[in-house]
């Protein structure tokens, strides 16, 4: 394991007061990587926060272009970005930010053919795609791999956040056995919510690394930003689980 | 008896509510009550709820007073209960 060097602890000064995470819990994100799937208006802010935090290294896995109509909420990038790859864009804002995190840009989304490869190269997973089928080969290969996976969504002005540990929580198909047939790839959103939800999962993707306070695995955290209600919801495992098995 | 019902994602957007009430029976079970809602909203909000055969979706989520409905939503009655939480998947980023 990477020992901290003088200039972490200058950039984590003020995080290494926080009691229960200290050097040690500095040196564990030190020597993880997170693996991010897209890095759009949840992503962005969930990779951000990963290099504030001083992960070690954040892969982030985002296919296409960048165009005007994201830039609403996708603070990685810039105007001056449109039309260019979105990956690249969010690793050269990251690198800026925090030169001591190592990012890896793959300008693909999770598919069949990377997602076990990928997963593989991960301490904990961030899903935030907004297509259930790369949500769900994500959560399949960390239930097979045994990685931790936050998945974090939002619509509107609502968010949720599941924190999924393999074999001890229900995973994303206990929850959603089928593709959503009525889920639409264009959501109403504002970047802000986008943000909140990606916070909440970075904060239980630390916890779960750290062992710092209580992560939520097996729960839903849900809120409506319209009123600012926030509820954990309790989930249970579906024992005919087609990808866990509820095992 | 009164529940509330209360509304996420796509169904809060189609109801343009956030929660209401509905007075059922003593021994309804979860069905009967997605039945009633659907022929109050009708439309769209049933297709978000049930499928062709009118059975509850398995992707929507049922959280009962906080706490996650599981097994056959037959079996699921509503007695006791004071808030019935329908939500929607939602993957969005």
């Amino acid at each position: 394991m990477n020992e901290l060097t003088d200039l972490d602890r200058a950039i984590y000064e003020w995080q290494l007061d926080v009691p229960g995470f200290g050097e040690k819990g500095q040196r564990i994100l030190r020597n993880s990587t997170a693996l991010v799937s897209r890095c759009g208006g949840l992503g962005g802010p969930i990779c951000q926060s990963l290099a504030a935090a001083g992960f070690g290294k954040i892969i982030i896995a985002h296919a296409g272009n960048l165009r005007l109509d994201d830039l609403n909420r996708q603070i990685l990038m810039r105007h001056d970005d449109v039309g260019k790859p979105r990956a690249a864009s969010a690793k050269a804002t990251l690198e800026a930010f925090n030169p001591n995190v190592e990012v890896e840009a793959i300008d693909e989304n999770i598919t069949e053919a990377n997602a076990a490869d990928l997963v593989s190269k991960a301490d904990v997973v961030f899903g935030a795609a907004p297509l259930f089928e790369e949500r769900f080969l994500m959560n399949r290969e960390c239930v097979r791999q045994g990685k931790p996976l936050i998945d974090s969504a939002m619509y509107n002005l609502e968010g949720r956040i599941i924190t999924i540990v393999p074999g001890e929580s229900a995973c994303l198909a206990c929850l959603y056995p089928e593709i959503p047939p009525n889920w639409k790839r264009r959501f109403p959103v504002i970047g802000a919510v986008s943000a909140l939800a990606a916070q909440i999962g970075v904060m239980e993707g630390i916890k779960l690394l750290a062992g710092l306070g209580t992560a939520n695995a097996n729960k839903m955290i849900y809120f409506d930003s319209a009123s600012m209600r926030f509820q954990t919801i309790a989930l249970k495992r579906n024992p005919e689980c087609e990808v866990c098995g509820g095992a | 008896m009164e529940i509330t019902v209360q509304y996420t994602g796509q169904l809060a957007g189609l109801t343009g509510e956030t929660d209401e009430s509905i007075d059922v029976d003593s021994g309804t079970a979860l069905p009967a009550l997605i039945t009633q809602l659907c022929t109050r909203h009708g439309g769209k909000y049933a297709d978000l709820l049930v499928n062709a055969e009118g059975n509850l979706r398995p992707s929507t989520l049922v959280i009962l007073d906080g706490e996650q409905a599981a097994g056959s939503p037959s079996d699921i009655v509503l007695d006791g209960v004071k808030t019935v939480m329908l939500m929607t998947p939602i993957a969005g980023g």
